[in-house]
């Protein structure tokens, strides 16, 4: 295809230089040539020197430009490459061939013009090869005007097909350029693109590196400004992985405050180094908080600071242990002067009714003689009265002694406590003659032996005192053994409770009789509910009310 | 021994609390001379002879002291405490006689070598059995030398 076009445009440019001065040629030596003959016509009528010249000069011509077409030369008539074209070759030269037949008959005539004249057959033979020679010529020419045609169409081929290279190659430039614009374009615009998120990501990273500060800073605020104490720490244990000291990496200004220590005291040093004094199970306890991630809530009375601290910990990584501690001394010596105070006023409010008491039993005893019965009914009146007294002052000490920080805990059989409590009661049983069915193997629970008897005693206690007149105390004891808590109960078939009462019971001072139906206190269950919430557990009723009531109570396991 | 009376030191500020004491003494069967004084001062003196107690006569040296804890001008603790400090007197039963049964008080009270505790009962019944049994304690347990004060 190439080599096509190649050639077509090789031939086609070869026109313009080649095909015109060889058919310029052929076209000469047809009109020497012709000329000659010409001229040999005039020789024939006479004018013999002259025209033998002209006919001679148009013969030399002929050949010259003969000569021209089979050899090639650069001359004045111009400049002639010699013929290629086998065929065509062959063609001149056997134009060329029958140009030299033509120039004998011709050289022929005239020297037989000399000597024997005119001869027609001589004509003939030379009109003849004159029209052989002019056929050869013209045959030339249209191979030559052929060859020009073919050429020129080849030329014309390649041009348009050149030219549809070029469009084609324009087209593909233009297509190119546009894809190239194209992709600058994109490229440029990825490249702002890129940029302006670029500029974005960090507008927004600054943004949140100014956001992060100001947090960073808020925090610090907090931190700083909070007055709870608090402090980073981490733990540090022994070969065995066994706490054994911690050291403190951060504190904020309460802590320095609370505990009179300042930063450089304490950053970077452990606390053996820094509070030498410092209480051993607290480092057990912490170190529990930093190695199982489990938080803990507790109060702390600090030998080596003079203190009592409510203390949060909680682990913020593994290995170390965030305290979070308020100052509550003031509390703790608030909540004692109150103790103290409950304490003073209960002892001495008992102390009016113990003479109250013994005086009266004073008067029946060496005056009782002279009293009539209503004055004995007065005096019983009085102690009766004094014995209410000194119940509802027990009552109240015993709820003031509920604190948070309560008692002991140890593993109890809640048989043997009930045990203990029935025979405390044994005489009220008796008196009631009441039935008490007490489930078997009840499990144990992990709560203060005293606190315990205190929630079954006064339910029992209860459960008989608010039985129906003429029916015995029938009373169950259970539980219901849940996956975190026990929930135990105590079930009678008394008088029962109206469901709008089931919350108003427990409240202080909430009776729903009147005092000589029902002695008591009105404290009893105020007790429970405080009791079994310290636990972390709760207590309410279900009851039908003339039938029976079931008290609940659901303690941690 | 159940004729021979015992010298009581009853350690007391409250009237009533003398009157009910002393009565209830007397129910319980508890022979007995009873000396009283009205506060920690006071005690301290009896026991030292000191100002209005010089007279050995009337002021023996009792074979048991009842004190209450809350006394004016020198507290209870701090008679207890001089009583067992000193090689004369420490051998003299102490019963702590008292309305506070604050567990503080009867740590204390303990560990400055009470010889008992007992917290006054609101009903007189009660207290008079309570008063019997701290007869009864004195007179069965009591090993200390008679002194013949002459």
């Amino acid at each position: 295809m190439t080599l096509t076009i190649l050639f077509s445009f090789v031939s086609g440019s070869r026109m313009s230089s080649q095909y015109t001065s060889w058919i310029d040629a052929v076209m000469e030596v047809k009109y020497e040539v012709t000329s000659s003959h010409l001229w040999l016509e005039e020789v024939l009528a006479g004018d013999r020197d002259l025209a033998i010249d002209a006919a001679m000069d148009h013969m030399n011509e002929a050949d010259w430009f003969v000569h021209l077409l089979l050899k090639g030369e650069d001359s004045e008539d111009g400049t002639f490459d010699k013929l290629e074209d086998p065929v065509l070759i062959h063609a001149a030269e056997d134009m060329k061939e029958t140009l030299l037949v033509f120039r004998s008959i011709f050289s022929e005539r005239v020297a037989s013009l000399e000597s024997s004249g005119i001869g027609s057959d001589i004509d003939q033979h030379f009109d003849r090869i004159f029209g052989e020679l002019i056929e050869k010529v013209e045959d030339i020419e249209d191979m030559l005007q052929n060859n020009l045609r073919l050429d020129l169409q080849h030329f014309k081929f390649a041009q348009i097909f050149l030219t549809i290279i070029c469009v084609s190659l324009i087209v593909f430039v233009g297509v190119v350029f546009y894809r190239f614009d194209t992709q600058r374009k994109i490229d440029v615009k990825i490249l702002l693109e890129a940029k302006i998120q670029s500029d974005q990501e960090t507008f927004a990273r600054e943004k949140m590196t100014v956001e992060l500060q100001k947090s960073e800073m808020k925090f610090r605020h907090l931190f700083d400004n909070m007055t709870s104490g608090f402090a980073l720490h981490e733990i540090i244990t022994d070969d065995n992985g066994k706490p054994i000291d911690y050291r403190f990496l951060d504190i904020n200004r309460s802590f320095e405050k609370l505990t009179g220590l300042s930063k450089g005291d304490l950053i970077g040093k452990t606390v053996h180094e820094a509070l030498p004094g410092a209480e051993k199970d607290l480092i057990e306890k912490f170190g529990e908080v930093a190695l199982t991630g489990k938080p803990i809530e507790f109060e702390q009375s600090t030998a080596e600071l003079n203190k009592y601290y409510h203390i949060n910990a909680y682990c913020p990584d593994k290995g170390k242990f965030a305290v979070i501690f308020s100052d509550i001394s003031d509390k703790k010596i608030a909540d004692q002067e109150l103790k103290d105070f409950v304490y003073t006023v209960s002892h001495d409010l008992k102390a009016p009714l113990r003479k109250l008491d013994g005086f009266a039993k004073l008067l029946e005893t060496e005056y009782g003689d002279k009293l009539n019965d209503e004055a004995f009914h007065y005096l019983d009146r009085i102690t009766g009265n004094t014995q209410q007294m000194k119940l509802l002052i027990d009552d109240l000490l015993e709820l003031s002694r509920i604190g948070k920080t309560d008692l002991e805990t140890s593993d109890l059989s809640i048989n043997t406590v009930l045990e203990r409590v029935l025979d405390d009661l044994k005489d009220t049983i008796a008196d009631k003659n009441a039935v008490i069915h007490i489930a078997e193997n009840m499990p144990s629970v992990k709560i203060n032996k005293t606190r315990l008897s205190q929630i079954f005693s006064n339910l029992i206690g209860n459960a008989m005192k608010f039985s129906r007149e003429g029916v015995p105390p029938e009373i169950e004891i259970g539980y219901t053994l849940n996956p975190r808590n026990i929930c135990l109960f105590v079930k009678d078939n008394g008088i029962g409770i109206e469901e709008q009462y089931y919350t108003k019971i427990f409240s202080i001072f909430q009776r729903l009789h009147k005092k000589e139906d029902y002695e008591g206190t009105g404290i009893g269950l105020t007790i429970i509910k405080r009791i079994v919430a310290n636990m972390g557990g709760s207590v309410w009723v279900e009851s039908e009310f003339g039938k029976g009531s079931t008290f609940y109570f659901k303690v941690p396991k | 021994m159940n004729s021979t009376a015992i010298e009581i030191l009853l350690v007391e500020d409250d009237p009533d609390d003398i009157e009910l004491t002393q009565k209830a003494l007397v129910s319980g069967n508890v022979i007995n001379n009873l000396h009283i004084v009205r506060d920690g001062q006071e005690a301290l003196d009896f026991l030292y002879r000191k100002g209005d107690y010089e007279d050995e006569k009337t002021s023996p040296r009792p074979g048991l002291i009842l004190l209450d804890i809350k006394l004016p001008k020198v507290d209870g603790t701090e008679v207890l405490k001089q009583i067992k400090s000193d090689p004369d007197l420490l051998r003299i039963p102490v019963v702590m006689l008292t309305t506070s049964k604050r567990e503080e008080d009867i740590f204390k009270s303990y560990s400055n070598h009470a010889n008992s505790y007992i917290e006054k009962p609101v009903a007189f019944e009660d207290f008079i059995s309570t008063i019997k049994g701290i007869g009864l304690y004195w007179l069965i347990t009591n090993t200390m030398p008679t002194r013949n004060d002459g």
